[in-house]
């Protein structure tokens, strides 16, 4: 180095979100393809962003892509907003993108990324929602060479696959994969899922929302565009089947806080050893809880 | 009834900012902050590697990713990489030449002699690993005058601007193919992904960016059995190649700067020769920023275990192109490794259930068969 | 679903005939968020610009990393040095801008098996997306089916573009546009012509 060579100390302004004008313009690109061509992983070059690859990296660039002003962006982790991850990221796009707003309210994001899980909420057409992917190739488990499993997919072979599914049911009488449930797209591409739980899965079929899952280590984008069939792999006399949530005598268990039936929930253990289950999307959750103390309001009031 | 608290994410994470920070300023009162130059030139290999790795070759941002990092390599190579990803790219420079390099060091296990002569320069390769218990306790003043005593002492240099290269020789005599066609365009990692089957010009980058230890084990897969290069270090050099951009105004090209640079050429027993051609030796190139002659060593094995896997197949991980240009990435693999320490509990959940599931089935069928028998 | 032309509508837009205003970066951002709705609801049409919409879509997608082919001579010189790309004949560009009253005479990059999305995406430029011989919709993004009306263009068109995208995920990816709005037709969109005019 010049010995009179001084650091451009001042030179910390960052481009809005980050990327430079021609990262966001190549993504942007095959965001379209990705939409074009449903659950085909359309390979993009992943920039390099200030956080671990793994954490994110995939999403939050197709997130930085698609913010500008006006926007208002909620970003959850395991269906938390104050998962420390969650806050990590928000608080990226908080410093890069000013005039981007972020909230915890689903119903009041038209952007939403997230790690693990979809909302309880049901996304409209006005939403788009982002996941997180580590490995976007859900072929990986029967073919390990990228070039071979290319060949697969485009031929839409997924006899290795289902083979692989069928075995699981000779083991253990059941399909034993939790999450990151492979799911085939308008009859033709099978994707992973990311890793949400199966719950979730049904929520892409004719998701009225675009729906975009990025892997930035892996260097992949893919889309279930919105009113499409995404359809889980499954047997006809061994069906696919969500997480029941039911206790020992059979009945849906609630969430602790909200009551709620219907959700997917965490189960908690106390200290005294018991065991507690509560909403993961915690959004949802204080929605329903705010929503419950106002009537308890009303009927004391009346 | 108590609630997992869904609150303090935030909290947590500016608290984990401040523990950080009071670890790297631990030594108290008698410490002081660690200047960039001192990292830079007192701790120049790890610099160099940081350089290397991130892909960005800026040795006072190294530095500085270093202290930040606190000695992370892995961590600092990437700060430098994210740093990279902001700046645009105003011009790329033409294949620039090595043959110009301003050597500091320079060697051939090949020859006893090579045209040029052979040059030491700093290698630690011929000194003793005894631990200098002197430096422990070393004064700025003996510290100060060790760097003016060997400028006092170096005599006027009479050596050449540049040396010629080993690998023109074998050529010239015909024990190597002829230097291949440069392809038009380079393939560039930072701007498309790796799609295989990828070209030469692909793995080299893929490599010459990747981390030390990945690349290393790797290349000792291969020659120690796991593969078949049996290398002989026709020439590595050490030293600083002048970058030419063209001119802004005429487009001659004109020096921008230089760029510190390890390069190795390994010579390999040709496998397979093709039919009818005469046998001839085969090249196995690396080279990356920096001073780091392990990593290039590494680099050229690999190169040449790549080319074999890429014309007759992969016999051995190492010669595959897809097992070794995906797993060499130090800033993904440290990312993918991290990743696991994330909140994962949702599908866990998912997973307790499919291992519920399956243990009721079981312990029905178990159950079932036990009022059989 | 609200209009999408309100999204755009309601972004302060940088007033002008300078089409150099396509490239400032929050124009590229209300720009694309428009194709994006346009490729996620095949058939829907988007308010792009005031005028030269195609400039416009041309300036979200295209630059040095992308190739170009512009066979009918729509952009002005002016233009394509903006969008930097390599120009190519249009069997061999990734992008495409052509005039929709004219026979399509090529053939397109239909991608491959393994890397489909090289299939070409297609600028087709026409007078109306309002008025002009009526088409059925349907596949994905399309929630049951559309109708849309294509005004002047080239009645071989409907075939050509149905033959290219007779091999999914093989296909070519349309955007239709006149000086102002857009709709798109991915290769997934299934197009019928109802005969109404």
């Amino acid at each position: 180095m010049n010995p009179g060579y001084e650091l451009p100390v001042d030179d910390v302004n960052y481009n809005f979100a980050f990327l430079d004008e021609f990262a966001k313009r190549e993504i942007r690109r095959n965001i379209l393809k990705a939409i074009s061509i449903p659950g085909y992983q359309t390979p993009y070059a992943s920039r390099e962003m200030p956080m671990g690859r793994g954490f994110g990296t995939g999403g939050l660039q197709l997130t930085l892509s698609l913010l500008g002003a006006g926007d208002t962006l909620k970003v959850i982790d395991q269906g938390a907003d104050d998962s420390v991850n969650a806050v990590n990221l928000r608080q990226f796009v908080e410093l890069t993108c000013p005039g981007a707003n972020t909230t915890e309210r689903a119903v009041e994001a038209n952007i939403i990324q997230s790690r693990h899980r979809i909302p309880e909420d049901k996304l409209t057409a006005d939403q788009i929602l982002v996941l997180q992917v580590p490995t976007p190739d859900p072929l990986t488990i029967v073919e390990p060479s990228e070039a071979r499993r290319k060949i697969m997919h485009g031929e839409g072979d997924y006899a290795p696959l289902l083979t692989r599914l069928y075995e699981d049911i000779v083991q253990f009488d059941e399909i034993a994969i939790s999450n990151r449930y492979p799911t085939r797209l308008n009859g033709h591409y099978v994707i992973d899922s990311s890793p949400i739980p199966r719950f979730d899965v049904p929520k892409m079929h004719q998701s009225a929302a675009l729906i975009l899952l990025g892997a930035g280590r892996e260097r992949k984008i893919y889309a279930v565009p919105p009113f499409t069939d995404a359809v889980p792999l499954a047997f006809e006399d061994v069906a696919f089947r969500t997480e029941a949530f039911l206790d020992s005598k059979g009945n849906r268990r609630q969430c602790d806080r909200c009551t709620s039936v219907t959700s997917y929930l965490d189960e908690i253990i106390h200290p005294d050893g018991s065991r507690h289950w509560q909403c993961s999307d915690t959004g949802y959750c204080n929605d329903r809880c705010v929503q419950r103390q106002n009537a308890e309001c009303e009927e004391a009031r009346s | 009834m108590g609630y997992v608290a869904i609150k303090g994410g935030g909290k947590a994470i500016a608290g984990a900012h401040t523990a950080v920070e009071s670890l790297r300023t631990a030594e108290g009162e008698g410490g002081s902050p660690l200047p960039l130059a001192s990292i830079e030139h007192q701790l120049r290999l790890l610099t160099s590697r940081v350089l290397s790795e991130g892909g960005l070759y800026h040795p006072r941002l190294a530095a500085l990713a270093i202290k930040q990092m606190q000695g992370d390599t892995l961590e600092a190579a990437f700060a430098l990489r994210a740093y990279r990803s902001t700046r645009p790219r105003l011009m790329e420079t033409p294949t620039q030449s090595t043959s110009g390099m301003r050597l500091i060091r320079r060697i051939s296990s090949a020859f006893k002699d090579i045209p040029g002569g052979q040059m030491l320069g700093p290698t630690m390769d011929y000194a003793l690993r005894l631990l200098r218990l002197d430096l422990a306790d070393e004064s700025p003043e003996t510290f100060r005058k060790v760097s003016r005593q060997f400028i006092k002492d170096a005599p006027d240099s009479d050596l050449p601007d540049s040396f010629p290269k080993v690998v023109d020789a074998l050529r010239e005599e015909g024990l190597l193919p002829p230097q291949p066609d440069r392809p038009d365009s380079p393939f560039d990692i930072t701007r498309e992904p790796l799609i295989f089957p990828v070209p030469r010009s692909a793995a080299l980058a893929t490599m010459a960016r990747a981390e030390t230890g990945s690349l290393l084990a790797l290349a000792y897969s291969n020659v120690r059995g796991y593969g078949n290069v049996h290398p002989t270090i026709a020439e590595l050099r050490v030293g600083y190649v002048p970058v030419m951009l063209p001119h802004p105004i005429t487009g001659e090209p004109t020096e921008a700067g230089e760029v510190l640079m390890t390069e190795c050429e390994v010579v390999a027993t040709q496998e397979g020769a093709e039919s009818g051609a005469p046998p001839l030796f085969s090249l196995g190139y690396g080279a990356c920023f920096g001073h780091n002659e392990v990593k290039a060593i590494a680099m050229a094995i690999l190169d040449r275990a790549l080319q074999k896997g890429m014309q007759d197949g992969a016999d051995c991980p190492s010669e595959d192109p897809e097992f070794v240009l995906l797993h060499v990435d130090g800033v993904d693999s440290m990312g993918f490794a991290n990743h696991y320490k994330m909140p994962h509990y949702v599908t866990f959940q998912s997973e307790v259930d499919r291992l519920r599931t399956t243990q009721e089935k079981d312990a029905a069928h178990t159950k079932a068969q036990g009022a059989e028998s | 679903m609200p209009e999408p032309s309100a999204v755009a509508r309601s972004e302060p837009l940088l007033a002008g005939s300078d089409l150099l205003r396509f490239w400032h970066p929050a124009m590229q951002q209300t720009l694309f968020r428009n194709l994006l709705k346009a490729f996620s609801y095949p058939g829907e049409s988007v308010w792009l610009a005031d005028t030269d919409s195609a400039v416009a879509i041309l300036a979200t997608l295209v630059d040095a990393e992308t190739t170009l082919s512009d066979p009918h001579q729509l952009l002005s010189d002016l233009t394509r040095t903006r969008l930097n790309a390599p120009l190519t004949d249009p069997e061999r560009a990734g992008y495409v801008i052509v005039c929709g009253d004219l026979e399509p005479d090529f053939a397109p990059q239909l991608g491959s098996l393994e890397s489909p999305e090289t299939g070409a995406t297609l600028v087709v430029v026409v007078n109306s997306l309002f008025n002009g011989p009526c088409w059925q919709l349907s596949g994905p993004g399309v929630r049951q089916s559309r109708r849309i009306r294509v005004g002047g263009l080239d009645e071989s068109w409907l075939n050509a573009r149905n033959n290219w995208c007779s091999g999914f995920p093989l296909g070519v990816d349309l955007i239709i546009t006149d000086q102002q709005y857009c709709l798109a037709l991915p290769r997934t969109t299934l197009i019928e012509d109802t005969g109404a005019n």
